[in-house]
């Protein structure tokens, strides 16, 4: 019999979406006649499977069901024989977030792939002493967030084989998803193992890891252009925030002067976002009163920053002239 | 939810730049400003999409050994667990089971077969345990799962004349049940073991 432990140990992952509305489901499809068994599970936690597995081997399923609507996730496969290799994918990313793996469309992340298990025997069966290493990726629509994603139209971008044991790193400096505009790119990566076709199986998934990649945050600002004169009131500005990254911070600054890369400013006040979610976001921000925060006479710049996982990006920002000393052109005459 | 990192650092920069809510709370948190960029643009990760895409590291790996070309992921794509269990619903909750699990299902109780909406998920277990009034859990061995066995004619008998719901368990777990093998076409049990090449 074989451990659970690397099915169950994705549970773990899973109970931050929102523990009462998921349940899991753990399924050990036995080959080669298909023959199911549910292997009820704790939410965490790792067991012996109480059924033993075939000779031609098993693949067990961990899924996790949505109550309200009713939908199932697959969250981990892996298949296991008494001689195929075992292996295991993670991603890192620079986004330490746990449930999902996940980062940005213009960052780099890394892919570590431990197997073990592989023999050395030239007349072990090949599917003993390599396995089969694939890249799949899939682009989401505009506005998606991977629910409802079929993962069967997902593209095999590239593959390969992997045939002695340990860790092997794979380094991207960024995500292959398609997409026309690459600062936009938003979908998932997805590197599995798989184990090779011989004569009990067919080619099954050792193990498989995803990770969504979220576009970058862009910005516009309207209500002010760059070289207006202010002499009164500050104009209403209106701050435009696409894609936020779920794990940002975004905020309006302004600072006296031009234009500067890395000055810090004072956060007009009520401007400013904070977003703890699992997929990004789109906002808007109104500038109204903001006068205080722009006190003296002379140039000023506003940006729109943010700040995420990955570092501080400038999104937008415009200059303007505050010209509110009120200057009276003449002068006093006697008539003596 | 745990706090992420960011939140966490931006919660300190807060307490650090705004020790008393007397002071001004407009002002900038405190960050690394020389860190600060602009946005990397569309041409300068289409460069670095040309560069990644010269040198994958999966097809540097080796070459593809198998079935290369063929994509093995798209075997189980469509499977959907739902779809591919039997649904047993009743009083606000339900639960799945492997299909070929329930053995017998009287005519009264066919309304409980099937999901209804809002309701409550539950594992085999619980659902069992809230339900036992209705549904009688069969053991099974190994063989007759897969076919290789009959059921015994006792239990076959007390099957057919219950007037709850009759699901397959090994172990207490639901397990589907594969119609009985033609003899001929059973392995001998030398042929069942296990190969091993470690």
């Amino acid at each position: 019999m074989k451990t659970l432990s690397l099915i169950l140990s994705a549970l773990c992952l899973v109970t931050t979406l929102g523990a009462q509305d998921f349940t899991y489901f753990i399924r050990q499809i036995q080959m080669p006649d298909n023959t199911e068994y549910d292997v009820s599970v704790e939410q965490e936690g790792t067991r012996l499977s109480e059924l033993e597995i075939n000779p031609e081997g098993a693949r067990f399923e961990l899924w996790t069901i949505k109550s309200d609507p009713l939908t199932s996730y697959l969250l981990d496969s892996t298949y296991v024989n008494s001689y195929i290799p075992v292996a295991e994918v993670e991603i890192v990313s620079e986004d330490p977030y746990e449930v999902i793996p996940r980062t940005r469309c213009d960052r780099p992340f890394t892919v570590n792939i431990m197997v073990d298990g592989l023999s050395s025997d030239p007349e072990a069966p090949e599917a003993a002493k390599s396995v089969k290493l694939l890249r799949h990726v899939q682009a989401y629509h505009s506005e998606g967030t991977g629910k409802n994603t079929d993962r069967g139209n997902a593209t095999l971008l590239s593959e390969g084989s992997l045939d002695s044991n340990g860790t092997h790193t794979l380094s991207y400096p960024v995500t292959s998803i398609p997409g026309g505009d690459r600062t936009k790119v938003r979908g998932e990566e997805r590197f599995s193992v798989y184990s090779l076709e011989d004569e009990q199986a067919p080619e099954s998934q050792l193990d498989a890891q995803f990770m969504q990649v979220w576009p970058m945050a862009t910005s516009s600002l309207s209500g002010i252009a760059s070289g207006d004169v202010i002499k009164e009131l500050v104009p209403e500005v209106t701050v435009v925030l696409d894609d936020l990254y779920p794990d940002s911070w975004t905020y309006v600054q302004v600072y006296p002067g031009s234009p500067a890369l890395g000055t810090q400013g004072v956060v007009v006040p009520g401007a400013s976002i904070l977003v703890d979610g699992s997929v990004p976001r789109d906002e808007t921000i109104e500038l109204a009163g903001w006068d205080e925060s722009v006190p003296t006479d002379g140039p000023w710049t506003l940006e729109v920053l943010t700040v995420t996982p990955f570092g501080i990006d400038r999104l937008a920002y415009t200059s303007f002239q505050v010209e509110r000393a009120i200057r009276v052109n003449g002068g006093v005459t006697s008539v003596d | 939810m745990k706090l992420s990192t960011t939140t966490l650092t931006l919660t300190l920069a807060a307490l650090l730049v705004h020790p008393s809510a007397s002071e001004d709370q407009s002002r900038s948190p405190v960050i690394d400003a020389g860190k600060m960029r602009d946005a990397t643009t569309h041409d300068e990760l289409s460069q670095r999409l040309r560069m990644a895409q010269q040198n994958d590291p999966v097809r540097d790996a080796g070459p593809p050994k198998g079935n290369a070309g063929e994509d093995p992921s798209k075997q189980h794509a469509q499977r959907d667990l739902i779809a591919d269990s039997t649904v047993l619903c009743y009083g606000g909750s339900l639960t799945l089971v492997p299909k070929g699990a329930v053995l017998h299902l009287p005519e009264k109780l066919q309304d409980r077969v099937g999901a209804k909406p809002k309701v409550q998920v539950k594992t085999w277990r619980e659902f069992y345990n809230a339900n036992r009034g209705w549904i009688r859990a069969v053991e099974v061995t190994r063989e007759q799962a897969i076919g290789y066995a009959p059921l015994a004619e006792a239990t076959l008998a007390s099957i057919e004349e219950s007037s709850s719901l009759v699901v397959a368990t090994y172990k207490n777990g639901p397990i589907s049940v594969l119609p009985l093998k033609d003899p001929e076409d059973i392995p001998k049990r030398s042929e069942r073991k296990p190969v091993t090449y470690r």
